[in-house]
């Protein structure tokens, strides 16, 4: 016969194996049925174990199913059916949503999206940082539950009213009916921060009367940013918010739903329609107009030019590279501009006050050279100015914190020109509302501090003559040096045809049109809109990003769970174990009948399998209703932290089918184990209904000896380690240590379990009861090991978490701690471009003289903040764009707080990591700290890593992160140097976050007459205690859900010890019958069951508190943390407590016990 | 040394358990020879080594030096799981305690060993009946072992260790636990089945009277046959 290969004989014998393991199984199937329904008590006790670990791995992963989906309900619900959005900072045309949605690009609604303050007009109760919304009736359209629409609110939408969400109104105390002022943050078309944009003054107010209040559902909690905290919303009809601004026909934001009814389901997915997007952008492409950027161009026939300007002063960067790649295509010459107002135009004691200076690089054929300076005849005359003379500028700069610095240059005068068409041209000056608009020079109204008496009457003509035509020239390389701000370095560009224009008036006019046409057509096809700040972004499929790749509470839950997974595991062993010793000889007769080892194994197995089925199956009941238990304790115990009340449990089926399956699985492992132990067990032994241990005892007692010495080395290793090591390797070099402890302590109380059946009895009466109810202890080792490790691990988690909690309201400012020496932080509505630190910039800011007299006794550190998702552990989503605060040099210089980690790696660097933000990085990478929590838990980042965001070109940049922070004031947002930001975020203008250092006993009147002075701009004070203890509160959730778990861990682990005890009485009801029949009392029978609990109990404790006091001690010196001792002693006290109730039970079934039978071994 | 196919051999058998100090000797050379058809009583006093000398030669535990052949194989010298068939097959136990499994009714608990072999044939089932009714218990089939008398248990649990025909009937104090009709009825119901199947039978006892009436006895003490 031919042999088979080798793999085919394997696979035959495989098929053979399975074959005979099947015809086992069913030949065994019906013992096993019988024997389950015979061992039901003790097999009950094992389904219920199952059941409760099934229960608590289902019940955890079901709190990530259910975090994500509340939060992603929640996101649906704020955003009904809005897909995608487009807000710009500055206003365009209304038609653009129109055209928008007419060009396919979905339903589009026209909206003006503002930020402010909101104050009861009776009350004067205020709220800050509210969404003032401008929206006409059909945004109303968008409503996508949960709740229906308010009736009649889009029929009656209209008039000068407004409508708020509840949770504003209960802000501020209003109802309808009742008058409301609104505070608008609305960004200047001239930036604040270009020494003629508007600073400093006060937001106007818009005073509207209530008209409803709607319930915190639906878009009444419409919000754009990635919290799931309610937004305060104030809704006002769009044309109201147009007028209150002055912006008839405009607006900043486009709201858009892409989706059919159809795809809006898909778009709940995360799976934003990659067509609809796709003709949403193209049809922006095709609509976008310059005006709608900005931009505007103006053809002067007369001089023969087409003049492209700025609303906003300065041409970006961005825009001149456009401009200069459509003047080529559209066959024109450009002339780059740059036109600034000088203060002072002077020669000696001569001047000229206010007048406009222009950066160009010609005037026809005159060049003009870098140092040198070219005057109008009109203002040569006026100076008695000659070639070669020395003319000083004196103009205004944004310095430092916004103040207005007056700059000094002097200059070689060039050339003088006459009176000329091209010198004489008004069309040099950018259009500058308040300036160019005013009748007379002393009708001027800049944003900047004039003297109006240094006006002269022949200033006064040359502004009736020649309006804002410059009195001076220089090179624009000179201008450009002196006078370009971040916002661009030019002011306009001049086109003029490649040919020479027709010389007849009517013929030039339309020359020049149809190349500004040329020219406009061009540009909208360089210029990609997202430059300018068209950018629709896809809201919504955004959104359910965050909410479903935040934080994974399932994962976190599992972790906070599983100390209370291996107590459920553990006492799975122990009661299946307790099962199979009831079933000892039993087991024994089959082996004496002949039934392998492995057969034996299989009859347990099968009977585990049984057991781990059913148990599971009521496990996937409890896990629900666990999870929503848990689900109802976070919404109370999150309630103050993160507002989370929409928190609900959602079940999927993932989590329902991988949790059984986690806890089908290792209850399997643990029952195999078991099993497999005991079937190894000899025959005999088995009979005899002895212990299933297979190896000698004084094996095993050495064995436990040298695990014990090999962990307790292991314990002091760490601790070492985590003496010499900082943040987290030294948390996690401890808390090994604690658990090494553990181990150590448990090994050598089995090894001395092992030694202690053999002590000898005392000779008191008393200490013989006791020295006897220990021995006891000492029968079954494995069991009161299993006991005594439930104790003490859940003892363990229960010390450690105690001694975990902090409390940094209270902390002193400490430079070097994680509020950094700082007393409090303020923060405003509306940015501030006013220096709080100078005399000029309160006075400016209106401060009243106690607060101008506070301040003087305070530091204070103003940052620039880019407004963005809060990147905290108090918001559930994942932030998609950060917030991030500029930080000031004079910060940066100062350094302080704690740190977790830093790329320092100069001495320098290393005394204040601060200053590595101040380094340039490869590749443009910006540098970045944050706090380390928030890095690593929040944003899943690292030290050294790369986090990319959206400059405000939309432009990906990549933020390296330099340095983390621990446990700081910077848990919601990453910080850079100001520098950065301005250059990343150009369009940040003014401060809205300010830190204070200030003395304890004057920081409370500070925050007070700043709150009262700088009401307007919503100004909020909180002390960094408060600050950190609000980020604390969450971790202290964590916490306190932790030892929830780990108290319930102590609740299983006293089920454990009950069990065990009433196994242990069972067991020995003859003995102690025997000792009632020779005259013990019942007293000296409890005496010894209570001594039997109280040494398990107590070795548990001590084994597990002392373990986790090692390690809070070493902590405690490594980091000067306060633990609350008498806390701890409680928690102890309690366990303790807890325990010896459990013994109680075992006592009755002891006392309870009739006394003949159990002599009789009945 | 050769031995016959049908015979129990034990050659300097000895066992000794760990203890501390020194190790506890149990039996001490023990050497038998016991041929098929023949019935050994093994008495001595307790602890004398008499269950160690049982539970070794059913295989339960093996000696700690010596040789146990039975049909001229040596069980210990197999691996575990045909040790397991070796004891199935050809060695019957029956214990002081009975040791029924009280899930299982008294037919199903005869039938437990061939579960576990070629599982319950017609045939075996037949077998096992004929056993039942051959120690009396015809019409207690279907009755689990709570309701069964301590006589009728044991009975049982003889009809149990003859399911296979072992080659050899160990029995360890088979009447220990009775009144003296029931332990009278054992005996007989023994005598009577070794008598049948010409087995070997070995029994550990106390009692004189059923020593007596088996075809040798030996006197364990001190681990060492006197």
């Amino acid at each position: 016969m031919k042999h088979g290969s080798p793999p085919l004989e394997g696979l035959i014998s495989g098929v053979r194996r399975a074959r005979r393991g099947l015809t086992e199984l069913c030949r065994l199937g019906p013992i096993c049925r019988r024997t389950i329904v015979y061992h039901r008590r003790s097999y009950v006790a094992v389904l219920l174990v199952v059941a409760t670990a099934t229960a608590i791995i289902t019940g955890a992963l079901l709190v990530g199913d259910s975090v994500r989906g509340s939060v992603a309900r929640r996101v649906e619900e704020r955003l009904g059916s809005v897909d995608e959005v487009l807000v710009a900072p500055q206003f365009f045309r209304r038609e653009l949503a129109e055209e928008v949605a007419g060009s396919g690009g979905g339903t589009a609604v026209p909206a003006i999206l503002l930020t402010g303050v909101i104050r009861h007009a009776g009350s004067d109760a205020r709220a800050d940082d509210v969404n003032i919304l401008g929206v006409p009736p059909e945004f109303w359209d968008f409503w996508g539950g949960p709740g229906e629409l308010p009736g009649g609110l889009k029929e009656s939408w209209g008039g000068r009213k407004a409508t708020i969400n509840a949770w504003l109104a209960r802000a501020i105390g209003a109802k309808a009916g009742e008058t409301i002022l609104l505070y608008l943050h609305k960004a200047e078309e001239i930036p604040a921060e270009v020494a003629f944009g508007r600073r400093a003054e006060p937001p106007p107010a818009l005073r509207l009367d209530v008209d409803r209040v709607l319930d915190d559902e639906g878009l009444a909690v419409f919000d754009l940013r990635n919290v799931q905290k309610t937004a305060r919303n104030v809704f006002v009809p769009l044309e109201v918010l147009q007028r209150s601004v002055k912006q008839p026909d405009r607006i900043n934001a486009i709201l858009v739903s892409t989706a059919s009814d159809q795809e809006a389901g898909t778009a709940r997915e995360g799976q934003q329609s990659v067509a609809g997007r796709q003709v949403l952008e193209e049809a922006l492409g095709e609509s976008w107009r310059l005006e709608d950027a900005g931009l505007r161009t103006r053809v002067d026939a007369v001089r023969g030019y087409v003049a492209v300007e700025s609303g906003g002063l300065f041409l970006s960067s961005e825009v001149v590279e456009g401009v200069r790649r459509a003047a080529r295509l559209a066959r024109a010459q450009s002339v780059e501009i740059l036109t600034y107002l000088a203060n002072t135009i002077a020669i000696g004691k001569r001047e000229i006050p206010y007048s406009t200076v222009t950066g160009v690089r010609s005037l026809g054929d005159l060049v003009i050279e870098p140092g040198g300076i070219v005057l109008n005849h009109w203002a040569a005359e006026d100076l008695g100015a000659k070639l070669g003379d020395s003319v000083g500028l004196l103009y205004y700069e944004v310095g430092p914190d916004h103040t207005l610095l007056e700059r000094h240059t002097s200059l070689e005068l060039r050339a003088v020109i006459p009176d000329s068409v091209v010198g004489l041209d008004p069309g040099w000056t950018p259009e500058y509302p308040g300036i160019s608009d005013s009748k007379g020079l002393r009708d001027w109204e800049p944003p900047f501090p004039i003297d109006l008496d240094r006006i002269r009457d022949k200033d006064e003509k040359y502004w009736d003559d020649h309006r804002t035509t410059p009195k001076a020239f220089v090179s624009l390389h000179d201008a450009q040096l002196l006078w370009s701000s971040r916002f661009g370095d030019l002011t306009g560009v001049r086109l003029r045809p490649d040919t020479a224009l027709p010389s007849a008036n009517p013929q030039r006019e339309s020359t020049l049109q149809e190349m500004a046409r040329n020219f406009e057509k061009a540009l909208l096809g360089e210029l990609e809109p997202r430059v300018v700040g068209l950018q629709f972004r896809a809201i919504k499929s955004e959104g359910l990003k965050a909410a479903r790749s935040g934080t994974d509470f399932g994962v976190l839950f599992v972790s906070f769970s599983f100390f209370l997974i291996v107590s459920a595991l553990v006492l799975l062993a122990m009661t299946f174990r307790l099962a199979c010793e009831a079933r000892a000889r039993e087991l024994g007769v089959f082996a004496a009948m002949g039934y392998p080892a492995g057969t034996l194994r299989l009859l347990l197995v099968m009977d585990g399998v049984v057991l781990v089925g059913c148990g599971v199956v009521l496990g996937v009941v409890g896990g629900l209703g666990y999870g929503a238990a848990l689900m109802a304790g976070l919404r109370g115990l999150w309630k103050d932290a993160v507002n989370a009340p929409f928190l609900a449990l959602h079940p999927t089926w993932s989590s329902l089918t991988v949790g059984p399956l986690l806890a089908a699985l290792l209850a399997f492992l643990t029952i195999y184990l078991i099993a497999r132990r005991v079937a190894a067990t000899p025959p005999r032994r088995l009979l005899a209904g002895g212990s299933f241990s297979t190896s000698p005892r004084s094996l095993e007692s050495t064995r436990s000896l040298w695990i014990s010495a090999w962990a307790g080395l292991g314990a002091v290793i760490l601790l070492v380690a985590g003496r010499f090591t900082t943040g987290g390797p030294s948390a996690a070099a401890f808390f090994g240590a604690g658990v090494c402890l553990l181990v150590a302590g448990l090994f050598f109380f089995n090894f001395t379990l092992i030694r202690i059946s053999s002590g000898r009895l005392g000779a008191g009466r008393v200490s013989s009861l006791s020295r006897m109810a220990v021995r006891y202890t000492g029968r079954s080792p494995t069991r009161s090991l299993l006991t005594v490790t439930l104790i003490a691990a859940a003892a363990f988690i229960l010390v450690t978490v105690a001694a975990s909690r902090r409390d940094p309201s209270t902390d002193r400012p400490l430079k070097d701690s994680g509020n950094g020496g700082f007393t409090f932080v303020g923060r405003t509505a509306i940015p501030l471009t006013a220096s709080l630190g100078t005399p000029e910039g309160c006075e400016e800011l209106n401060l009243g003289p106690e607060t101008r007299e506070a301040l003087t006794q305070a530091r204070t550190y103003p940052f620039r903040l880019r407004p963005g998702d809060d990147s905290s552990c108090l918001n559930l989503l994942r932030p998609q764009s950060p917030r991030i605060l500029g930080a000031p040099d004079g910060f940066l210089d100062r350094g302080g707080f704690a740190w977790s980690g830093s790329l320092a790696e100069t001495e320098e660097e290393r005394g204040n990591p601060w200053r590595l933000l101040q380094k340039e990085l490869e590749d443009g990478r910006v540098p970045a700290v944050g706090d380390a929590n928030t890095v690593r838990w929040i944003l899943h980042s690292g030290l050294g890593k790369d986090i990319t965001i959206l400059d405000d070109r939309g432009k990906e940049v990549k933020l390296r992160l330099v340095g983390l922070l621990s446990h700081s004031i910077f848990q919601g947002e990453l910080v850079i140097s100001e520098e950065s930001l301005m250059k990343v975020f150009p369009a940040v203008s003014g401060n809205r976050y300010f830190l204070f250092e200030t003395r304890d006993d004057t920081s409370t009147e500070l925050t007070r007459r700043l709150e009262g002075d700088l009401a307007d701009y919503g100004f909020d004070a909180e002390t960094t205690g408060e600050l950190l203890a609000s980020y604390q509160a969450v971790e202290n959730t964590y916490l306190s859900t932790f030892q929830l778990l780990g108290g319930l861990g102590l609740l299983l682990g006293t089920v454990g010890l009950g069990a065990v005890l009433l196994r242990n009485v069972n067991e020995r009801r003859g003995e102690l019958a025997l000792l009632r029949a020779v005259g013990y009392r019942r007293e000296a029978i409890a005496w010894i069951i209570v001594v039997e609990t109280l040494f398990l109990l107590g070795v548990g404790l001590l084994l597990g508190s002392g373990s986790a006091v090692v390690v809070v001690l070493a902590q405690t010196l490594s980091s000067a943390k306060v633990i609350s001792w008498s806390g701890l002693a409680a928690t102890l006290a309690v366990i303790f407590a807890v325990g010896l109730l459990s013994s109680l039970l075992a006592l009755r079934a002891a006392l309870r016990a009739p006394l003949i039978p159990a002599l009789r071994g009945d | 040394m050769t031995t016959t196919a049908t015979t129990l051999n034990l050659f300097q058998l000895k066992k000794s358990y760990p203890a501390p100090g020194e190790d506890l000797a149990v039996l001490d050379g023990v050497t038998l020879a016991v041929g098929a058809g023949e019935s050994l009583a093994i008495t001595g006093p307790s602890g004398s080594g008499k269950s160690t000398l049982l539970h070794i030669v059913g295989t339960l535990e093996p000696p700690t030096s010596g040789r146990v052949e039975l049909g001229g194989e040596n069980p210990f010298e197999l691996p575990p799981g045909r040790l397991a068939e070796f004891r199935n097959r050809k060695i019957g136990f029956v214990f002081q305690d009975h040791h029924l499994l009280p899930q299982c009714t008294a037919l199903e608990n005869v039938l437990v060993p061939a579960l576990v072999a070629e599982g319950v044939t017609e045939e075996k089932e037949a077998w096992a009946r004929q056993l039942l009714e051959r120690v009396g218990l015809s019409a207690r089939l279907d009755h689990v072992p709570a309701e069964l008398s301590g006589g009728e248990k044991q009975r049982v649990a003889i009809a149990r260790a003859l399911i296979h025909k072992p080659m050899v009937l160990l029995c360890d104090e088979p009447s220990g636990n009775l009144d003296s009709s029931s332990a009278a009825r054992v005996r007989d119901l023994f005598l009577e089945l070794h008598a049948e199947l010409q087995n070997i039978l070995v029994v550990v006892t106390h009692s004189l009277d059923l020593a007596a009436n088996l075809d040798r006895r030996v006197e364990l003490r001190a681990g060492r046959i006197e």
